[in-house]
C-alpha cells in the first residue's frame, strides 16, 4: 500500500511545475514581435524614427483586462493622451457601459472627476491608475544620455530614473519600442510590453500592451479597439 | 498599495455585474407621489398609467431584442457604441449579450448572476442568496426589462412627457443615492406600447446613455444557448 505522504511528496514537484508554468507562461493574446537583425541599425536613428512615427496626441478606445491573484476582470477604456503636455483624460466602463471612473492628469497632478464609491473607499485609486497610464503612454523614448547596448536582435537603452533604472528595448522590423522596464537594484519592479504596431493616418499605435507590475503582483492587458483621429 | 488592489478587485466583482440600474439603489421609504401629467389626455394618476402599461406589456412570456447603446461622454467628442442582444424569459431571467466592442454576456436569474467576456474568457458566478444588495439591483433591472413599472414609483418621481409615442420621465427622488448620479431617465414606448423603444439616461456629470431596442420579437422561443454566457457566437 502506498503511503499517502509519499504519494503527496511525489506529486509535489509536478504540481509545482504546473503552477510555475501557469504563472510564468501566461497566454499573451498578441503576436510576439518578429525579431530581425539590428546590428547595423544606428541606435539614435531608431529612437528618432520611433519618436517621429509616434502620435503626439491621440484619442483611443481600448478593452482592458485587470488580472490579480488569478482573478480577471475586464472593462472598456476611453483615453485621450497628449504626450507633449504629459496630459491625459480617461474614462473606464464595465462591458455594459456603466462608468467606473473618470480621471485626468497633467504635469500638475491627477484629478479624480468620478470614481464609483467602491473604488475610492481605500487606497489612492486615482494615483495608482494615473501612474500606470503615465508608465504606458508617456516617456517612451530614452534621453540622449542613456547608455546603449546593441544585441543581435535588439537595442537596449538604460538610464537612471527615480530610485532605479529605466530600460527601453527597441526591436522588430520597424525598430519600435517593444519593452519598457523599470528596475530597482537588480529587481524588475514593473515592465510593459508593446505588440503589433499598426499604422493609422501616418502614426503608429501598438494593438496590444501588457503591463506587469511585479512589485504588487498585478497585470493590465490593453487591446486597442479604435483610434479617433 | 496592496489594499488598493484588493479594493479594485472587489469593486470589479461588484461592478462587472451592474448595468445602469445599479445606480438606482435607494432607500425604499418613499412611496408613490407621482407628478401630474403634462398632457390633458394622459391619466393624471401615474400609477394608473404605469399599471396600464404593465397590462399592455404583460401578454408575452419571452422576448428577444437587439439593442444599440450610445454613450455620450461629456469630456470626449465621440460616442461610444455598444451593440448586442437581450433575451428575456419571464418571470425573472434576463440574458444580456454584448457583441461590440467586445463580446460579453451576463445571465441574471432569480438565483444567480453568471457572466463571461472574451478577453478574460472566464465565467464568474455570483449567488444572489448571499448578496442581498445584488437582489435589490436585480429587482430593479428586471422591473425595467420585464415591464414592472409600478414598483419604480418607490424610487422615482414619474411624469408623462408625450403621448405619441408615449414618453415617460423618471426623476430620482431627492433622498436617494442615485440622485447624485442620475438626473433623469426617459423611457419611450413603442407605438403599440407593448415594450420599450428607447431608454435615455441623463447623468449629473453631463454624460448620457441611450439604449434603443430593435427587432423586438415577443414570445419567441428562447433556446438554452441563448441563456448561455460562454462559447456563444
Amino acid at each position: 500500500m502506498i503511503n499517502k505522504n509519499s504519494l503527496h511528496m511525489r506529486q509535489l514537484p509536478s504540481m509545482l511545475i504546473v503552477l510555475v508554468c501557469l504563472y510564468g507562461c501566461a497566454v499573451i493574446p498578441f503576436q510576439k514581435t518578429s525579431y530581425v537583425p539590428m546590428e547595423s541599425a544606428d541606435p539614435r536613428a531608431v529612437v528618432e524614427a520611433f519618436r517621429t512615427n509616434s502620435p503626439e496626441s491621440f484619442q483611443i478606445m481600448n478593452t482592458i483586462v485587470f488580472e490579480y491573484n488569478w482573478n480577471k476582470f475586464s472593462g472598456i477604456g476611453y483615453i485621450y493622451v497628449d504626450t507633449a503636455e504629459k496630459a491625459f483624460r480617461v474614462v473606464c466602463m464595465n462591458p455594459m457601459g456603466v462608468k467606473l471612473f473618470e480621471l485626468s492628469g497633467d504635469k500638475g497632478g491627477i484629478v479624480q472627476h468620478f470614481v464609483l464609491e467602491q473604488f475610492s473607499k481605500q487606497g489612492n485609486f486615482a494615483a495608482t491608475v494615473g501612474e500606470d497610464i503615465r508608465r504606458i503612454y508617456f516617456d517612451l523614448v530614452p534621453s540622449p544620455e542613456a547608455r546603449v547596448k546593441k544585441k543581435k536582435y535588439k537595442i537596449i537603452f538604460s538610464e537612471p530614473a527615480g530610485a532605479g533604472t529605466m530600460e527601453y528595448i527597441f526591436a522588430g522590423a520597424g525598430g519600435y519600442l517593444v519593452e519598457k522596464n523599470y528596475y530597482e537594484g537588480n529587481t524588475l519592479n514593473w515592465g510593459i510590453s508593446y505588440y503589433e504596431y499598426q499604422e493609422r493616418d501616418g502614426r503608429i499605435y501598438p494593438r496590444g500592451i501588457i503591463l506587469n507590475n511585479k512589485k504588487y503582483g498585478y497585470s493590465l492587458t490593453v487591446k486597442l479597439k479604435d483610434v479617433q483621429t | 498599495m496592496r489594499t488598493c488592489k484588493k479594493i479594485i478587485i472587489s469593486s470589479f466583482i461588484l461592478l462587472s455585474v451592474f448595468i445602469a440600474p445599479v445606480h438606482y439603489i435607494t432607500g425604499a421609504e418613499l412611496k408613490g407621489g407621482a407628478t401630474a401629467s403634462e398632457e390633458g389626455k394622459l391619466p393624471s394618476d401615474m400609477r394608473e398609467l404605469l399599471l396600464q402599461m404593465e397590462r399592455q406589456g404583460s401578454d408575452f412570456n419571452s422576448l428577444k431584442t437587439d439593442f444599440i447603446q450610445e454613450k455620450n461622454l461629456a469630456v470626449f467628442r465621440s460616442k461610444i457604441i455598444i451593440k448586442g442582444r437581450i433575451y428575456l424569459q419571464k418571470p425573472g431571467t434576463v440574458a444580456w449579450h454584448v457583441d461590440e466592442p467586445l463580446k460579453y454576456s451576463v445571465l441574471i436569474t432569480d438565483k444567480l448572476i453568471r457572466q463571461w467576456d472574451e478577453d478574460t474568457n472566464q465565467v464568474q458566478e455570483i449567488p444572489l442568496s448571499k448578496n442581498p444588495m445584488f437582489r435589490v439591483v436585480i429587482d430593479q433591472l428586471t422591473a425595467w426589462f420585464s415591464g414592472r413599472y409600478v414598483q419604480l414609483l418607490d424610487d422615482y418621481a414619474v411624469s408623462a412627457k408625450k403621448t405619441h409615442p408615449l414618453e415617460i420621465e423618471f426623476i430620482p427622488r431627492e433622498s436617494g443615492n442615485m440622485k447624485k448620479i442620475i438626473k433623469s431617465i426617459t423611457v419611450t414606448f413603442r407605438e403599440d406600447r407593448k415594450y420599450l423603444q428607447k431608454v435615455q439616461f441623463d447623468e449629473v456629470s453631463g454624460d448620457s446613455t441611450t439604449i434603443t431596442f430593435k427587432n423586438t420579437i415577443f414570445n419567441a422561443p428562447i433556446d438554452s444557448a441563448d441563456l448561455e454566457v460562454k462559447g456563444r457566437v
